[in-house]
């Protein structure tokens, strides 16, 4: 028997209107509906149709873009998913909490209610929020360092997953005879202890119906990394060629195997984000206009900031002032971004003009335009050369441009026997081939570190 | 002649707690109920739309984040702003009040998921803010003890002045939306609020625009010195906590002066009577479920309880002892809620109690008044109350809420609105409009502590 081709992973990531700058302003989407709950119910219903793994939401506790051009980022990720959770029953639901600027007890407690009120559906990425105005509505003047805020990071989810487990199964026995509704000897404190966080447990709400919640994080640099390596069973990436994907994919996987852990208990899906087309031609036009909605006064801003330039410095027709840019090392926002969009105007040689067409005024994922049978070619090529175990998905808007994703790409992948026909589980585990990790007795005074070995 | 309600409808406002098993804890023990009902989000829908059909202004939870005791009952458990996100998923009318602590939270955090819950509600969220007073809480957050009460109310004010002032940190024009353009806001018209304080600093603004009703309802429950004072400044809505009319009418005369002297209408604070409630079709029925309902609660751990929570001796405490008040120490002890405290001691100081009596008396320990009968009784109950004076309206909170959160919605509710005194249908699609109150801009706002709004 014909052992079955390797399946892709797709996510919906329900960014505003759509990732590029202009979205909100295309035919047959709204400005304001990134703050009304049926734009959200409708691609994550148009997403469990269509079979993806999850619904992913980005976040940010602050206003980090100009809303003289864009709206901005907007509702809080827990609360729109759990209302999500009852319009749908099998997709899995991510959302982006900061571990910077969160305790862990209240974290651990609302991913673990997602995930009571979806069945097991929910999942964390983990983001160590790198600007400085989020920072500076939590009494800091610019973001925790690097290093330190990776620290944080590793012993904050250390703890939140401590408390994961701090419910044996069966602590729940409501023996109406006697009287007892909990085995208390079966409810253990974490009394965790560490450099960065005091928190003894145990949570409030029980063990989750797929073991625990899936944890999600991203991070290129050294630190971000490690910690995917360490901690992530989703990892996602922003990488501009396969080559660099590759590098990426292996690094990861290499390095999680130096945490006891297997190649498969790690996801690795690079974002991508889609404008989907019948013909070459209609692709084109799309693309054209997605490009003029984005006001050019905003992308030039956007640009400046990523790359940490004064805006006066950049001018359309010329090339980026490469003399003049920081040492990434140096950046304070994502490293990521700041190196992609470096690298790829100056390989190819590209104006400032024809730079901001290429980010389209997106988040500096990689863009891909085609027709349905090429967005799954270089989905598949991708998967088939070791990059990519699938991807987190940016439709250029939405809900419209995810319509013609899951109606053309998802049935194409289909067709080539690439994706799911039908769920095959119930929790965002199973979708992903995801271990279910066994119940860990946590030892007594040895705080979270039990778990986490 | 007392004070009515506002605008003078006559008419009393009505919340339903959907806290399971009920206020009596201990109630999952009887035949027939699930006691895992409070993890069940089905068990909530049923409630919710039985809420919604009777046209109740709001349901509501309580909260603290640790677990408590769970040994004999069990806790609130899921977090509650969340699990109404999932809750008000295709409901309309029915407002939602979700309980948040201002001790173990950040304000820019709070501000955010409760405005986007507003959002996505299209109006129908409010806040319940309370300073957590359990110590298993403390220890969760990183620290020992709770902070004393006197500076869990000094960062609960501060708390609710930055909520409150990134909750409006966009004027109402500053989303412009223009296609054509490409213009999308105003910067100019949203702004940062530069907050500079003991507990926090912040400069905000939020990342996103005002919802439906301006911003969520802030609801406040707190009895002592610290509370009444917050509750002046911010409340739109007050719970609280009597067990005579004589103290309601004075705790509502009293909050409404603590407005007027923050400047605000004392009409735009909305006092709520908490009620726990027994109903059934016939008044021996309804005592037949009490007696039932008692003989769940474990009485001697009960009364122990009582004890450390009035700080008497616990070798003067039993079930079947009379407590004397010469027993209780001479003011509220930090061990329990002040409220509750000051309501027990009103309680002692007209009538021989003992334990049992008393823990009878407020449905195992809660400490608000019960009322027991048939739904007609329920009904008087309730109108005697309101035409004292002693409430704009009450939150009632089943004993059992497998049986009486319906039987009220069921069969109280339209009595009451039979007798004009509560709404046939809901008077707009948001919470505040449920309550009678003022759009927030209007609302005279307390000076600033910080100098300029708009900074």
């Amino acid at each position: 028997m014909p052992e079955r081709p390797r399946q892709l992973h797709v996510n919906v990531n329900i960014l505003q209107a759509g990732v590029f700058g202009g979205s909100w302003r295309f035919p047959g989407t709204g400005p304001l509906s990134s703050y009304r709950l049926d734009h959200y119910l409708r691609v994550a219903r148009k997403a469990e149709a269509a079979l993806l793994d999850a619904v992913f939401l980005a976040d940010g506790a602050a206003i980090r873009d100009n809303i003289r051009y864009r709206p901005t980022s907007s509702l809080e990720p827990t609360i729109v998913l759990t209302a999500i959770a009852r319009v749908t029953e099998r997709i899995g639901l991510i959302g982006t909490l900061s571990s910077s600027f969160n305790d862990p007890f209240n974290v651990a407690r609302r991913l673990a209610t997602l995930d009571q009120l979806s069945g097991g559906r929910a999942g964390w990425n983990v983001v160590t929020t790198a600007d400085a105005a989020s920072a500076r509505n939590f009494g800091l003047d610019q973001a925790v360092e690097h290093g330190l805020r990776y620290e944080i990071a590793a012993e904050f989810v250390a703890v939140v997953r401590a408390l994961w487990q701090s419910w044996e199964p069966g602590a729940l026995v409501a023996d109406r005879e006697r009287g007892v509704f909990a085995d208390t000897s079966k409810i253990h404190a974490i009394d965790h202890h560490g450099a960065h966080f005091a928190v003894a447990g145990p949570l409030n709400v029980p063990g989750s119906p797929q073991g625990e919640p899936v944890i999600v994080q991203a991070g290129a640099s050294n630190d971000g990394r490690a910690l995917a390596a360490r901690v992530g069973e989703v990892v996602f990436t922003a990488a501009d060629t396969r080559a660099a994907a590759r590098e990426y994919y292996l690094d990861v996987k290499s390095r999680a195997a130096a945490f006891g852990r297997r190649p498969d208990e790690i996801v690795i899906l690079p974002g991508l984000s889609t404008v989907v087309g019948s013909t070459d031609a209609e692709v084109r036009q799309r693309r054209e206009l997605l490009s003029e909605l984005v006001h050019p006064r905003y992308a030039i801003g956007r640009l400046a900031g990523q790359l940490g330039l004064p805006e006066e410095t950049l001018a359309l027709d010329r090339p980026l002032p490469f003399e003049l840019l920081p040492e990434p090392e140096q950046a304070t926002g994502s490293r990521t971004f700041h190196g992609i969009v470096v690298e790829t105007a100056r390989r190819e040689q590209l104006t400032v003009r024809q730079l901001l067409h290429r980010l389209g005024g997106g988040m500096g994922h990689r863009i891909v335009a085609g027709t349905p049978e090429q967005i799954a070619d270089t989905m598949i090529d991708w998967v088939d050369h070791g990059a990519a175990d699938g991807f987190n998905v940016m439709p250029d808007v939405l809900p419209e441009g995810f319509d013609d994703f899951a109606d053309q790409v998802i049935p194409e992948l289909q067709r080539r026997g690439r994706f799911r026909t039908g769920y095959e589980g119930t929790t965002l585990r199973q979708h992903l081939g995801l271990p279910e990790p066994a119940y860990v007795r946590p030892r007594a005074g040895a705080g979270s570190g039990a778990v986490d070995e | 002649m007392p004070e009515r309600s506002a605008g003078g409808s006559g008419q009393f406002h009505l919340n339903l707690s959907l806290w399971t098993p009920g206020q009596l804890r201990t109630s999952w023990r009887l035949p027939g109920r699930d006691p895992l009902a409070y993890l069940d989000v089905e068990n909530y829908r049923r409630l919710v739309r039985i809420a919604q059909e009777a046209r109740v202004d709001a349901v509501l939870l309580g909260d603290s984040p640790s677990l408590g005791s769970v040994a004999g009952s069990p806790p609130q458990g899921l977090d509650p702003p969340m699990l109404f996100a999932n809750l008000a998923a295709g409901t309309a009318g029915i407002g939602f009040v979700a309980t948040s602590s201002s001790t173990y939270n950040h304000p820019y955090n709070l501000a955010r998921r409760y405005l986007s819950f507003d959002h996505l509600t299209g109006g129908r969220g409010a806040v319940n803010v309370v300073t957590s007073f359990a110590p298993d809480a403390a220890a969760n957050f990183g620290l020992e003890q709770p902070p004393a009460k006197e500076e869990r109310y000094r960062r609960a004010n501060e708390f609710l002045e930055v909520v409150t002032r990134l909750w409006d940190a966009w004027d109402a024009d500053a989303v412009i939306a223009d296609r054509a353009s490409g213009r999308w806001g105003d910067p100019a018209k949203v702004h940062a609020i530069d907050y500079h304080g003991e507990f926090f600093d912040v400069r905000g603004p939020l990342s996103i625009p005002p919802s439906p009703q301006g911003r969520p309802v802030i609801v406040q429950a707190g009895g002592s010195e610290g509370g009444l004072g917050l509750a002046g400044r911010f409340a739109d809505a007050v719970f609280t906590v009597a067990q005579t009319k004589d103290r309601a009418v004075s705790f509502r005369n009293e909050i409404r002066r603590r407005a007027a002297s923050a400047g605000r209408h004392p009409d735009s604070v909305k006092i709520s009577l908490g009620v726990v409630v027994i109903t059934d079709e016939t008044d021996s029925k309804a005592r037949g479920r009490e007696q039932e309902l008692y003989e769940t609660i474990p009485i001697e751990a009960a009364a122990a309880m009582l004890g450390r929570q009035l700080g008497i001796d616990p070798g003067k405490v039993g079930p079947d002892v009379v407590i004397d008040p010469a027993d209780l120490p001479p003011g509220p002890t930090g061990a329990g809620p002040e409220g509750f405290q000051i309501s027990t001691r009103a309680l002692l100081a007209a009538a021989p109690l003992t334990a049992r009596q008393l823990i009878y008396r407020s449905a195992g320990g809660g400490g608000h008044r019960l009322v027991v009968g048939a739904p007609e009784q329920i009904a008087d109950d309730l109108e005697a109350w309101f035409l004292a004076g002693a409430a704009d309206g009450f939150t009632v909170m089943p004993a059992d809420t497998a049986a009486d959160f319906e039987n009220f919605a069921r069969y109280v509710v339209p009595i009451l609105q039979c007798r004009g005194l509560f709404h046939d249908d809901y008077p707009g699609p948001t919470l505040r409009e449920n309550y009678g109150l003022p759009w927030p801009g209007q609302v005279a706002r307390p000076a600033l502590t910080n100098g300029a709004r708009h900074a």
